[in-house]
């Protein structure tokens, strides 16, 4: 699990989906393009598409202009940039993932799976990549 | 196993297509003997690899087939459509049993042996009964295939890619090596540009992997019109030229539909049943020609039938009744536009659904798919004469010349194919005018519609009024056959050949984008998709009455007229030329221009070209402008200090003949302007074009021979070879030295070293190049 934070609150990518962590700079932005997607950016050659978590989850977008972490993921052969607040730590999650026992906002009951205790007892939501990427809203048909 | 069963299935697939072509022309003329021993030998081979794979079926059928062309071949039964017919279908089921096993779908159940017996039974009675089981069955399912696509490839092709590969790993080592010892910048260069070159080879090498002959399509060609002629009782031949053009793989498949699409209609709409034909003065049988080229980096496919042509009266009153255009718009249109009415959505001029045409897509969806791959078509059609249809296509769809243009701190690119023409409002006079919402732009007379790429992109505000337009450089950008608009951008960054990847599902639903691109430092750019961005403004619905009378007023001004260019040269003359062989207009910097001795080239896009017109006071300038001429293959550079406007003159004048060497003059708006005669022109300046096959010529193996004579000959476009055997077209011989072994009775010219008031007739010194090469030609001229 990568657990990372965003919006304040901790959350958790199952490792395997996580191509690499990257910090994300020289944003190309997209007119006209859907409000979570903040833009384009290349690592080592491949296009990234860049995703700003915080709008995915119905959060007001981060100040532009800073560098910010994004873990890489791949969907349907494209590559995307999750950006997110900031990166705790990769490990194996210590417990099992339990149903969330509360509502916790639309938008991030569409992204959430379920809760993880962390070790600290913290625990982190457990949330799905590919959620993310098609943005608050879900795609058209 | 399975590889070998893929590899079987491609392999049959292709022969199988080849088989098809050959009989189809075999039926046309049952005498050819050697394509009934190749469409045998087709068969054959497939009936052996059946076996071999152990699928008895297919072994029954190509087996029945083989028996019946064996029949043929022997003379003891002859071949007429029945027979045709029949072996079609066996080759059909055989295609269906194919595709299955391709997909894994479960075989089809219909039995084979109605297939077979119609095979074997003689006489036409059988046969009848064979058709109607086969057709229906391969029209009806199309099998999805399935994903996994194999290619085959020349061994040669996939040697040099593996060697390139090589090379660039002991340049990328060397590379490092120069790096790890902290050589300077200039010894780096020579690896780098090592480097470079092979990389541009591979990628060579690459491409072509992924071309194939356009033959590929043109094989399935003759069977389609021939099942569609007999459906509709139609006689039709098809020609096909230049099979031998290569095109993607991929867009070979994407524009298989739409040329499918064409010939339907040719065959349905345009061709007249055999009596009418006869009637009109024609051959009983239509013909349908299609015809590929390459022109630059696109293909073009010419589909042309001698038919009727288009109903341009029935096109009108079908687009007035599907609402397109109103009723005084039609009467108005002119014929060009008439014809291109058909690709509007929603228009089928059938009067009844036939089972051909009418089914399936539209001409509109045909120049959708087209446009989605960077295409184009145009038609045009003469009454009674026939229908052209022009289809252009780029040559591979993953790299593509592209200009990289800057608005409002963005960069984005557009693909040069769209681009016609870059305007400079600094040097051309552009006159822009606001209807509305929507604004007009005139460059050179013709007006069209405008946009500001800041303001589409939402990157600037719309102004107030829209009275300032100050995007400093103007894009004419062809959307459409005979679409054009404007395009407002801040600056042209670059022209780069862009490797285009495709855009994440969420960025390429907002329909402002075809693709993205890396440029050289990495930085990922747009690739702007020009149409759909033209259409979500809306310029074109909204605007179509200006459209309509701007480009009445054009046409009434080509009937009248031919355009011209104004221009101004350096020696202050103004001239015209014939807008026709005008590409574009270019800015040149100095250091592209070269002079050598009296004549001067400059560099475009890559290659020299003959600059014209250009004198030493021309020389202090920072940058000129200069004309880019084509004739449809050789460019030619006029250079002109000052870019005028758009023009028309009288068609007669254009086209009386010159008396003089100097050009025609005429009065335009009371001063006199000189023609330019841009016929004469290419005449002089474009090069010769290479000879098509080169001549060889062979030489005596001396050292005069080696540092003299080969470089003039390979100047003059001949190959030279070591010795004179059957294989040459011409010997020299040398001081009465001929080449070793010489044994053909090819034509022979004799050099002597002695001195030229001496030498017998007939024998050139060897220093009098006018003379040989005067016999050079000569010989070449004999040979053709």
């Amino acid at each position: 699990m990568l657990f990372a934070e965003i919006a304040g609150t901790r959350v958790a990518i199952p490792a395997a989906e996580v191509r690499s962590v990257i910090l994300a700079d020289n944003l190309v932005p997209v007119p006209h393009a859907p409000p979570h997607v903040a833009g384009l950016t290349t690592v080592r050659s491949q296009a990234l598409t860049v995703i700003d978590c915080r709008v995915s989850l119905g959060e007001p977008a981060a100040a532009a202009g800073s560098e910010r972490w994004a873990a890489v993921v791949a969907r349907d052969s494209h590559l995307y940039a999750l950006l997110v607040d900031r990166v705790d730590d990769v490990r194996a999650a210590s417990t099992e993932i339990r149903p969330v026992p509360i509502g916790y906002g639309a938008a991030w009951q569409r992204a959430g799976r379920g809760l993880l205790g962390g070790e600290d007892d913290r625990p982190a939501l457990v949330i799905d990549a590919a959620a993310l990427i098609d943005g608050p809203a879900p795609p058209a048909a | 196993m399975d590889d070998l069963l893929s590899e079987f299935i491609a392999e049959t697939r292709d022969m199988l297509r080849g088989c098809e072509e050959a009989l189809v022309s075999w039926e046309a003329d049952p005498a050819d003997r050697t394509r009934l021993d190749a469409i045998f030998r087709f068969v054959h081979t497939v009936k052996g690899n059946c076996g071999f794979f152990d699928l008895p079926r297919l072994a029954a059928l190509s087996h029945g087939a083989e028996d019946v062309l064996g029949q043929l071949r022997e003379g003891t039964r002859s071949a007429d459509a029945a027979v045709v017919t029949a072996v079609l279908g066996v080759i059909d089921r055989i295609m269906l049993i194919i595709d299955a096993l391709d997909s894994g779908a479960p075989l089809p159940n219909e039995p084979d042996e109605p297939l077979l017996t119609a095979l074997m039974a003689s006489g036409p009675v059988a046969a009848a009964t064979a058709s109607p089981t086969a057709c229906p069955a391969t029209l009806a399912q199309p099998v999805a295939r399935a994903a996994a696509r194999s290619i085959r490839l020349p061994v040669d092709l996939l040697d040099r890619v593996m060697s390139g590969v090589s090379d660039m790993v002991l340049a990328r080592n060397d590379l490092a090596r120069r790096l790890r010892e902290g050589h300077s910048a200039a010894e780096l260069d020579a690896p780098f540009e090592r480097l470079s070159g092979i990389l541009s080879d591979v990628r060579e090498a690459i491409t072509r992997m992924r071309m194939n002959r356009i033959d590929h399509l043109f094989q399935q060609l003759p069977r389609l019109v021939r099942d569609l002629a007999h459906e509709l009782g139609k006689e039709v031949r098809i020609v096909c030229h230049g099979g031998e053009v290569e095109l993607d793989r991929e867009i070979m498949d994407l524009i298989r539909d739409p040329v499918t699409h064409i010939l339907r209609n040719a065959i349905d709409h345009g061709i007249e049943p055999a009596g009418d034909r006869l009637a009109a003065g024609k051959p009983r049988a239509g013909t349908i020609v299609v015809e590929a080229s390459h022109a630059g980096n696109e293909v073009r496919l010419t589909i042309a039938d001698d038919g009727r042509g288009i109903d341009r009266a029935k096109v009108a009153r079908k687009a007035v009744d599907a609402g397109l255009i109103d009723a005084d718009e039609a009467s108005r249109a002119d014929p060009r536009r008439c014809a291109e009415l058909i690709f509007a959505a929603g228009l089928s001029t059938a009067d009844a659904v036939s089972a051909v045409s009418g089914r399936g897509v539209g001409m509109d969806v045909v120049r959708a798919n087209l446009e989605r791959i960077g295409g184009a078509i145009s038609v045009t059609s003469r009454d009674g004469a026939g229908t052209t249809f022009q289809l252009r296509v780029p040559l591979t769809l993953c790299i593509v010349p592209g200009i990289v243009v800057r608005t409002a701190a963005l960069s984005f690119a557009v693909p040069q194919a769209h681009v016609v023409e870059i305007v400079r409002r600094r040097s051309v006079q552009l006159d822009d005018a606001v209807v509305g919402t929507a604004r007009l732009i005139a460059i050179r007379g013709e007006r069209m519609p405008y946009l500001d790429l800041a303001q589409v992109m939402g990157l600037a505000p719309a102004e107030e009024g829209g009275c300032a337009m100050a995007a400093p450089v103007v894009l004419v950008l062809q959307t459409g056959a005979d679409q054009r608009c404007a395009i407002g951008v801040e600056r042209i960054c670059d022209y780069e050949d862009l490797v285009v990847k495709p855009l994440a599902p969420a960025v390429m639903q907002t329909g402002y984008y075809a693709g993205l691109t890396l440029l050289d430092d990495g930085q990922p750019i747009l690739l702007l998709d020009v149409r759909s961005i033209m259409e979500r403004a809306g310029v074109f619905g909204r605007d179509a009455a200006p459209q309509a009378h701007a480009a009445d007023e054009g046409s009434d001004a080509e009937d009248h007229g031919e355009p011209v260019l104004l221009f101004t040269g350096f020696d202050g003359v103004e001239r015209a030329v014939p807008f026709a062989a005008v590409e574009r207009i270019v800015a040149l910097a100095p250091e592209a221009i070269t002079r050598n001795g009296t004549s001067a080239f400059a560099a475009l896009d890559g290659v020299p070209v003959t600059l014209l017109g250009l004198d030493d006071a021309a020389i202090s300038h920072c940058a000129i402008h200069a004309i880019s001429l084509s004739d449809g293959g050789t460019r030619l550079l006029l250079a002109a200090a000052a870019i005028g406007e758009r023009a028309v003159v009288a068609a007669d004048m254009l086209h009386a003949p010159a008396s003089d060497d100097e050009a025609r003059v005429f009065l335009i708006a009371e001063r006199a302007c000189r023609l330019v005669d841009v016929h004469r022109l290419f005449a002089e300046h474009a090069p010769a074009a290479r000879p098509s096959r080169a001549m060889v010529c062979a030489v005596p193996d001396d050292d005069w021979a080696k540092r003299m004579l080969v470089p003039l000959l390979r100047a003059a476009g001949w190959a030279v070879a070591p010795s004179g055997d059957g294989s040459v077209d011409l010997v020299i011989s040398i001081d009465g030295r001929a080449p070793d072994g010489t044994t053909t009775s090819a034509p022979r010219i004799a050099l002597s070293s002695a001195d030229a008031a001496t030498l017998p007739p007939g024998v050139v010194h060897r220093y009098d190049r006018d003379r040989l090469l005067a016999a050079l030609a000569a010989v070449r001229q004999a040979a053709a």
